[in-house]
């Protein structure tokens, strides 16, 4: 079974074959400079040179140009070119296929020579402005301009504001070709402040202060052989130096222009800000670390990017394993559970800085009531399983002063009957689940079942349709005496009356109104 | 262990596998559909591709979900629900009295009771009693005690109907949304929507227990994937000898051994699926892998040695007797705990169509006991808040007595107007009633809730939107709920 949401193997190959146009447009130039060739040495020698030369190079820059212009226009299919760029650019390149291929007619007639070398001349005159807006969108608008650029803007704007000085022009030397003003790859420029903030399809780019939150970075940190990694590896690389640069630049807040790259900055920006993003996950390489260790982790609310993690399956982890590996997500987990696990005073030290945690379960592990204490400091834990805790009734106190701490599963945890009464005594609204099975009895019970067969049989309905319903119980108008017309039918103190006309209807209504007790 | 897909030889195959990963990972993140379509593929490349399983797991819920896993008793034959739910004390005054045609209003019978001359009434010989709930109390059967004493637990479904009025369609109709066979079903859309949480037991377990009625084939099909990617079926362990049947190395196989020949396997299904490019062939790669790692989890997954005896004897006398209700109920507490998403339980043997009272008695014997020491178990481990249970059978019974009928003795045949079921746990209502049928539980009076609409809300219960859970199959999109379904609010906390 080939799975159907796959592209098919056409598509591939459809694909493929637009992304042969860079290779194939450079035919035509060439052949155009040698057609061009021709007409140059056919003047220098003053005679003309085998017409079958001009004829095959002419046929050959036909096809190419043709070629060119189909893979192309296959290529622009797959989208990421900016859409001003890419129109010229088609245009162009459609007029010089067709001026080509009337070429390759024109040239057999001698009679109409003026016009042939009128169509070479056209060639010539738009190989240029076709080629030169298609490199601007490969390799970036600015790329035969960029060596002059450098130094003139190091001229033009001498500033101490780092990010225009040291910053950006890592950006442009390894990022802009593909996301800047003519491809935006992503959705994500990177040739402005405000740009680099407001990110992409996948969210911002950075965080201010945090690189290692920075989509940026991360994407730039993995393995050269992951598919994620940027730049893609046939391209230039970020030098360590210039990754340097990026992390410092982030971790002091992402400045440029002078002020902080703050959302007002953002909102404040040129272009419109994008829909406010999510709150930023946790990162995607801390999530593949704990499920390499069998930890689960899931996102359970797409909304705010919280986590649940389940450490069940982990219980060869010990202790300070375990903490470390919940620490690298620590602000988003919202449930967690390390039951069974061997879990102790360093996990439960990594719980206490989860600010978001709502749901934990601590059963069948061994964590003391003295570690308990520290969940005090969790601000949002309303549901707590204690069961099969080797604790004792010392964990009122700690169980009393968790803030939010809504229900405590406490089966087997030592915590007494009695003890769980004082801790209600201190917080009533505390559901204190001891694990009790007793049966509910029942609140009553009917007599053993005696049968009758002496209950009257349901009324069945009358079968009254709606047609039966509204037929009139009269048949003569109740105000003209004329016979009554179907289409004038009221309902009036449960009866049905017919009227011949709507003037009756009206005047029943008024007579009606005028003689009724107000 | 991590295989790394090679680069392919031919470099359209190679964009092509790019195409996959890229275009599901990437740019189809941004569709719905797309999303659904990154699940797809990121469990079946599963443990292979950290990023896919990640960009799986990270894509599973469209909203915060209440459970977060199902535990799902069906009930197979359909109990009836005149003598276990639906509390009609009046028709104890209709004894044999025929059933009035403005109450069957010319519905179609089964072949079994359509050629019978009368369609005598037959009230339940079974006495009721009202436990307290969160309303005004829910008569019950005396043939479910410990169930019964669960009522402020449970939310009690009187109002359920389907379309189909034969088991084989029946089951198939509740368990994947349509009566034709070879679509995937409830436990494995949940297993493809939201995957695995322990990666060495399969995400959809399957546990069978005979009945002592009349009992009806079960199909695998009733847990199959369909047109899903296969590691999606259902698992079914069985009860005797061996839970998984070939999962031990033979002897002088070591595990060494058994990995040697996985990776070499392996090896050449990834050769395999390079040239056919066939997906299966990574289901397949996958299965093995799970077969590998069951190897070590299911035989501790299954010894029940460290079961206490207080809790062995919550669950009944039956609990160590392999393939018991009792015993499979215990395992799905085990399941859950050990992180199996979606775990089934079938009881066999209600199709009660003559003696019912004598096969109803054992029946219920058989599983009210082990069903309600689950919930307790489960309650009292805190584990009852984020697990979503059913309790659940194809169709219900007739009012009227298939065969003879006398005061201790009646048959009932299959009746598809209306049935009981009840649901607990994570995000349902808890002690609640909904629907009413007529009096005489042949018609919906108030509330229906057909399969769909079940469907649907359990799904969002799981924090799964019914409309976005699709898989593209043969040029569309399907759901669970075909083009139907309502989630409702009244079955939800």
């Amino acid at each position: 079974m080939i799975d159907p949401q796959v592209p098919t193997t056409a598509d591939a190959a459809w694909q493929f074959l637009g992304r042969l146009h860079p290779m194939v447009l450079h035919l035509p130039i060439g052949l155009l400079a040698g057609l061009v060739t021709i007409e140059l040495v056919e003047l220098s020698r003053g005679r003309p040179l085998d017409r079958s030369v001009r004829a095959t190079l002419s046929w050959l820059l036909a096809g190419s140009a043709v070629v060119s212009m189909i893979t192309g226009l296959v290529l622009a299919n797959e989208g990421g070119y900016g859409d001003d760029a890419l129109a010229r650019h088609r245009l162009l390149g459609i007029v010089f296929a067709v001026i080509a291929t009337l070429l390759a007619f024109l040239q057999r007639r001698q009679r109409q020579r003026a016009l042939y070398v009128a169509g070479l001349v056209a060639c010539c005159g738009l190989a240029l402005p076709v080629g030169h807006i298609g490199a601007g969108m490969t390799h970036g608008e600015d790329f035969l301009t960029a060596p002059f650029r450098t130094a003139s803007r190091e001229v033009a704007a001498p500033t101490d504001d780092e990010f225009t000085r040291v910053v950006l022009p890592v950006f442009d030397a390894k990022c802009v070709t593909c996301h800047g003003p003519s491809k935006r790859k992503g959705k994500l420029r990177l040739d402005s402040g405000q740009a680099i903030l407001a990110g992409g399809s996948e969210g911002p780019a950075v965080v201010p202060g945090d690189p290692a939150q920075s989509l940026l970075l991360q994407r730039i940190r993995l393995p050269l052989d992951d598919d994620e990694h940027m730049p893609p590896s046939d391209h230039p690389q970020l030098t360590p130096k210039e990754i340097e640069v990026l992390e410092s630049w982030i971790a002091s807040g992402a400045k440029f222009g002078g002020a902080a790259a703050t959302p007002s900055a953002v909102a404040a920006a040129d272009e419109p800000p994008p829909p406010a993003p999510k709150p930023l996950g946790p990162s995607a390489g801390s999530i593949r670390i704990l499920l390499d260790a069998q930890i689960h982790a899931e996102i359970v609310d797409p909304e705010m990017q919280l986590l649940w993690v389940d450490a069940g399956a982990a219980r060869d982890l010990d202790d300070t394993a375990l903490a470390h590996l919940l620490e690298s997500v620590a602000p988003h987990i919202v449930t967690l559970s390390v039951s069974g696990t061997k879990a102790a005073d360093a996990t439960i030290a990594a719980i206490a800085k989860m600010p978001k945690l709502e749901r934990l379960d601590l059963s069948g592990t061994a964590v003391t009531g003295i570690a308990l204490e520290r969940l005090r400091d969790v601000p949002s834990l309303a549901t707590l399983n204690i069961t099969r805790l080797p604790l004792n009734d010392g964990i009122i106190d700690a169980l009393a002063s968790m803030p939010s701490l809504a229900v405590v599963h406490a089966w087997r945890s030592g915590l007494s009957a009695e003890g769980a009464r004082t801790l209600s005594e201190r917080r009533p609204s505390l559901i204190i689940d001891l694990g009790d099975v007793a049966a509910a009895a029942p609140a009553e019970t009917e007599p053993p079942p005696a049968f009758s067969s002496d209950a009257p049989l349901p009324v069945p309905s009358t079968g009254l349709t709606l047609a039966d319903a509204l037929k009139p119980s009269n048949t003569a108008c109740p105000i003209s005496g004329a016979p009554i017309d179907p289409r004038f039918v009221i309902v009036h103190d449960g009866k049905v009356i017919g009227f011949c006309c709507e003037k009756c209807v009206a005047q029943f209504y008024a007579k009606l109104l005028g003689t009724a007790p107000q | 262990m991590t295989h790394e897909i090679r680069p392919a030889s031919h470099p359209v195959e190679q964009h092509y596998l790019d195409l996959t990963r890229r275009r599901f990972f990437g740019s189809c993140a941004r569709t719905v559909t797309g999303a659904l379509g990154g699940v797809a593929l990121g469990s079946l490349l599963g443990p292979m591709l950290g990023a896919g399983q990640l960009e799986a797991r990270q894509r599973g819920v469209h909203a915060r979900p209440k459970a977060k896993r199902v535990i799902y008793m069906h009930m197979e034959g359909a109990p009836s629900q005149i003598d276990l739910y639906d509390y009609k004390p009046e028709l104890r005054r209709r004894f044999n009295q025929d059933l009035p045609d403005s109450i069957r209003q010319g519905q179609r019978l089964t072949g079994m009771t359509s050629g019978q001359a009368r369609f005598p009434v037959a009230p339940s010989m079974f006495r009721f009693s009202r436990y307290a709930n969160n309303e005004n109390g829910v008569w019950l059967s005396e043939l479910l005690p410990h169930t019964a004493s669960l009522a402020k637990d449970i939310c009690f479904v009187h109002s359920m109907h389907t379309e189909a009025i034969n088991h084989e369609p029946g089951i198939t109709f509740f368990q994947t949304g349509t009566q034709q066979p070879g679509r995937p079903s409830f436990g494995s859309w949940v297993s493809y929507g939201l995957g695995n949480i322990n990666s060495n037991l399969p995400s959809f377990v399957v546990l069978i227990s005979q009945g002592f009625g009349n009992m009806q084939a079960l199909s695998a099909r009733f847990w199959g994937s369909g047109f899903l990617p296969s590691e999606h079926q259902g698992c079914k362990l069985r009860s005797e000898g061996d839970p998984v049947l070939y999962l031990k190395d033979p002897p002088g196989v070591t595990r060494a051994d058994r990995r040697a020949m996985l990776d070499l396997v392996g090896e050449l299904n990834e050769r395999e699926m390079e040239r056919s490019l066939d997906p299966e062939v990574r289901a397949r790669i996958a299965q093995a892998e799970m077969a590998y790692r069951m190897q070590m989890s299911v035989p501790e997954l299954v010894d029940l040695s460290t079961e206490d005896d207080e809790t062995l004897a919550l669950y009944g006398s039956e609990v160590k007797k392999p393939g018991t209700f009792a015993s499979n109920c215990l395992l799905a507490r085990r399941l859950a705990e050990r992180g199996v998403r979606f775990i089934q339980l079938y009881m066999r043997g209600w199709d009660a169509h003559n003696n019912l009272p004598d096969e109803i008695r054992k029946q219920c014997a058989a599983v009210d006991q082990p069903q309600a020491a689950l919930i307790k178990d489960l309650k009292r481990r805190g584990m009852l808040d984020d697990t979503l249970i059913i309790w659940a059978g194809e169709f219900g019974r007739t009012v009227y007595s298939q065969g003879t009928l006398s005061e201790t003795n009646y048959g009932r045949d299959h009746h598809p107007r209306c049935y009981s079921i009840w649901l607990c746990g994570g995000g349902i209502k808890p002690g609640v009633s909904i629907g009413k049928t007529d009096e005489y539980s042949y018609n919906i009076v108030e509330n229906p809730v057909d399969v769909h609409d079940l469907h649907a809300t359990l799904l969002h219960v799981l924090g799964l939107q019914h409309e976005q859970l699709t898989y593209r199959h043969e040029g569309r999109d399907f759901r669970l709920t075909d083009v139907f379904g309502k989630v409702r609010p009244e079955m939800l906390a």
